[in-house]
């Protein structure tokens, strides 16, 4: 009965209607395009072009892998599709529409959980944060509990983050970017300062929640079990400027499993075929 | 445990009972330089002295009027001041239009000693009331200006990039990430400014309205009554230790203050 509308633009329709704590049916993701997109930053030196004709298209629902050397603009790459920078040149759309600023409907993830939890507020209070005045009180609450359950994290509703461990944090902000009920997850390289068990954990917690909600992923990191494991395609950027490399596919089936999933013949397959396709790209300077 | 250790646990429990000792070794020496005999400097007074004519002066209500009186105004002038300058802090902080255009005139009048207003007011409006609530309104605006601007522009873009993320309105943001965030650094300037209040609102009563604890300081000087002189002047910094630790205690209750 709780269709949330936290800004709805997706020409693909309304936002997921969804029943209870089980989220909404599969296939209700974002469709994402990025068509000859260009990205200039500032450096010292001028600008420096960081990306250079980065075209490729995800299906609604899809879970797809962001790799490549570090330095390659994968990060950039993630914050031109989250609209937090502006392409030079090329255009990304994300459910119809060409994005300018942070697209409806879209939660995003980032690499430094502690730089995002205000340290003054609340875990509930730090994932209510995109839903204040917008919802009504009440319907903030339910949407809270709901996400905090997600993501394991109920009991700690008000404590403060910095109280939490560092796998805690990050999924308070994974629990916050579920309140907005997005149908596309953009995640930088979420679970990259996180502790190898630690981020198994969080890896397992992200499948269900994955297979849960139905919205597209963007997942970036520069771990490539990591990506082989949790992803249905892996794109592959190299080339400075950057530029896609090559797009492999994860013919795995789901749900995958730390131990089985990893022990696989075609796992261990595509593994050798990203790892083959990050160092075959044309020579780089730099790191 | 070590005699050492015994001390150092006790001096950690006991920090303003630590810090006091000096200052009681002090008044100690000082007393006992006039009991004794060491040395009575003539424009000067024992603790014991000044100490009766606290007690004197307090008893015939004279301090507490007076007190009631330096402390109101100052806290008055400082309660606009923060208002001013917490608004224009965060004006000054998140638009770079509005800085490029009001950062030298901030920087002259930061850098102007308050003190020089006091000819001019005294010309506009009098000595009075108002005088010492405009010089010190003025003067304590500087500090909470400077520091709310700073604690803005240090919020961590991480922050701006969240809250854009979460499509949060400017309004919000304002409200519940930039605002929050800069508390800390606004409440040093809030509390550098409640003592340039006080400076001010004493000088005013000094030279011009011969009112408040000021007043009451150069009235005994003109009276050349020396123990009085001190009394006031411990008064003084008795009621700028209250203020301080008023504030620093009421800061305690803030969220925003909060630091994981």
């Amino acid at each position: 009965m709780t269709t949330v509308s936290v800004g709805n633009g997706s020409a693909s329709g309304e936002l997921a209607g969804k029943d209870g704590a089980e989220g909404s049916a599969p296939g209700s993701g974002l469709a994402v395009q990025a068509v000859s997109l260009a990205v200039d930053l500032p450096s010292k030196e001028g600008k420096r072009s960081v990306l250079r004709d980065v075209t490729f298209s995800v299906e609604p629902g899809e879970f797809v892998g962001i790799v490549g050397p570090s330095g390659s603009g994968k990060t950039t790459l993630l914050r031109a599709l989250g609209g937090l920078v502006r392409p030079s040149a090329g255009k990304v759309v994300i459910g119809g529409l060409e994005v300018s600023a942070p697209p409806d409907g879209t939660g995003i993830v980032f690499q430094n959980y502690s730089s995002v939890l205000l340290p003054w507020r609340t875990v509930g209070r730090n994932v209510s944060l995109g839903l204040e005045g917008k919802l009504p009180r009440p319907e903030i609450a339910a949407v809270v509990d709901e996400v905090l359950t997600m993501v394991g994290l109920l009991d700690y509703k008000d404590e403060y983050p910095w109280r939490l461990s560092g796998g805690m944090q990050q999924r308070v902000q994974i629990a916050r970017a579920l309140s907005l009920k997005p149908q596309l997850l953009l995640m930088d390289e979420p679970f990259g300062s996180l502790d190898a068990m630690t981020r198994e954990e969080l890896q397992d917690s992200l499948q269900t929640i994955y297979s849960n909600l139905g919205s597209t992923i963007i997942f970036v990191t520069h771990d490539i079990d990591e990506v082989v494991y949790l992803c249905d395609r892996v794109l592959v950027l190299d080339g400075t400027p950057a530029s896609v490399a090559d797009m492999i596919p994860v013919p795995l089936p789901r749900p995958r499993d730390q131990i089985y999933t990893k022990a696989d013949a075609t796992y261990q397959d595509v593994r050798r075929a990203v790892r083959v396709a990050i160092h075959s790209g044309p020579a780089r300077t730099g790191g | 445990m070590s005699r050492d250790e015994r001390w150092s646990t006790l001096l950690a429990r006991y920090p303003v009972a630590a810090g006091l000792v000096v200052t009681s070794l002090l008044v100690l020496l000082w007393q006992m330089s006039w009991s004794l005999g060491w040395a009575r400097p003539q424009s000067s007074s024992p603790p014991s002295g000044i100490v009766a004519e606290i007690a004197d002066l307090a008893r015939n209500g004279a301090l507490l009027q007076q007190g009631a009186r330096t402390i109101g105004v100052t806290v008055a002038s400082w309660t606009f001041a923060v208002s001013i300058g917490l608004c224009l802090g965060l004006l000054v902080g998140m638009s770079r239009t509005v800085r490029r255009f009001t950062f030298s005139s901030i920087e002259f009048m930061r850098c102007l000693p308050g003190i020089t207003f006091v000819p001019i007011i005294l010309l506009i409006v009098g000595f009075s009331v108002k005088g010492e609530l405009i010089l010190g309104t003025i003067g304590s605006i500087w500090p909470v200006l400077i520091f709310t601007i700073a604690g803005v522009r240090s919020v961590p873009h991480s922050y701006w990039e969240m809250a854009r993320s979460l499509q949060m309105s400017r309004r919000d943001t304002l409200v519940k990430v930039v605002a929050p965030a800069s508390a800390a650094s606004a409440f040093v300037g809030m509390r550098i400014s409640l003592g340039v209040s006080m400076l001010l609102v004493i000088i005013m009563e000094m030279v011009g309205t011969s009112a408040g604890l000021g007043g009451g300081l150069v009235f005994e000087k003109g009276a050349v009554n020396v123990e009085g002189m001190f009394a006031y002047l411990f008064v003084i910094g008795g009621s700028a230790v209250a203020l301080n630790m008023a504030l620093q205690a009421a800061g305690k209750h803030v969220p925003w203050l909060l630091r994981g």
